[in-house]
């Protein structure tokens, strides 16, 4: 099929969904490590400095490229559904992190005008984590709308 | 065409009906072979037998062309989405 082989060329080869996975499986480990420090050491401004400076690049790159790897990453037999699935979970994706990113706010509100704490809008990690989150949900998203799918298969 | 919210956000707004399980029979072919015939994966073809993918029109004519009838006697729209 012509118009979608244009579009498979965007995908990458099988063998990053593996590499995505070996990525991951270096990045999460670290996501832990570093937040069970933060939670240790919140009070401590040379861990929190730290971690300003440092964030981007230990946690969310890895964690970025993984999934954007397995996300992308045709399957051992692409077609048009996959290709409609991946699509849809991205947009599931898109549509998660723009009610979040609504929603920070609103919490930020709530926690000031409810609880009486300063109103400052929440840091979440920049943009960075922003690209993460929506890739983590649209990999989820892929994942169960192709579970649904096979589930009744055997 | 009625389309439901909840129908949207679960993704399942498109239903048509298909008999591609019978014309597959009757061509005594199997899964595999159809989607090797037409350029697809065994498991598309086996989600449009189940009614939960429906195919682009590319895929509709290949269809067609395989089981040599006309896309409309393989594909039928439902009741709902039929033209008033």
């Amino acid at each position: 099929m012509k118009n979608l082989d244009q579009i498979e060329k965007f995908l990458l080869p099988y063998a990053y969904r593996k590499r995505g996975f070996v990525l991951m499986g270096a990045g999460l480990p670290l996501v832990f490590l570093v937040m069970s420090l933060l939670v240790i050491n919140y009070d401590n401004d040379e861990v929190m400095n730290y971690w300003r400076e440092w964030s981007g690049y230990v946690l969310h790159i890895p964690i970025s490229l993984g999934l954007f790897w397995i996300l992308f990453a045709s399957e051992r037999e692409e077609d048009e559904m996959f290709l409609s699935l991946r699509l849809k979970a991205t947009f599931h994706g898109i549509r998660f992190i723009f009610s979040a990113v609504l929603f920070l706010p609103i919490i930020s509100m709530i926690s000031a005008f409810g609880f009486g704490n300063e109103l400052k809008t929440i840091n979440v990690g920049g943009n960075l984590a922003i690209v993460s989150l929506l890739l983590l949900y649209a990999n989820i998203s892929y994942w169960y709308l192709k579970r649904k799918l096979f589930k009744d298969e055997k | 065409m009625r389309i439901s919210l909840i129908g949207i956000l679960k993704g399942n707004f498109l239903k048509m009906k298909n008999s591609l399980k019978v014309e597959r029979a009757r061509h005594d072919m199997t899964q595999d072979r159809l989607a090797e015939l037409i350029g697809v994966s065994r498991q598309t073809i086996n989600s449009m037998e189940k009614n939960k993918y429906v195919p682009s029109t590319v895929l509709a004519l290949r269809l067609s062309e395989v089981f040599k009838l006309p896309v409309n006697e393989l594909f039928q729209l439902t009741d709902d989405d039929k033209v008033r």
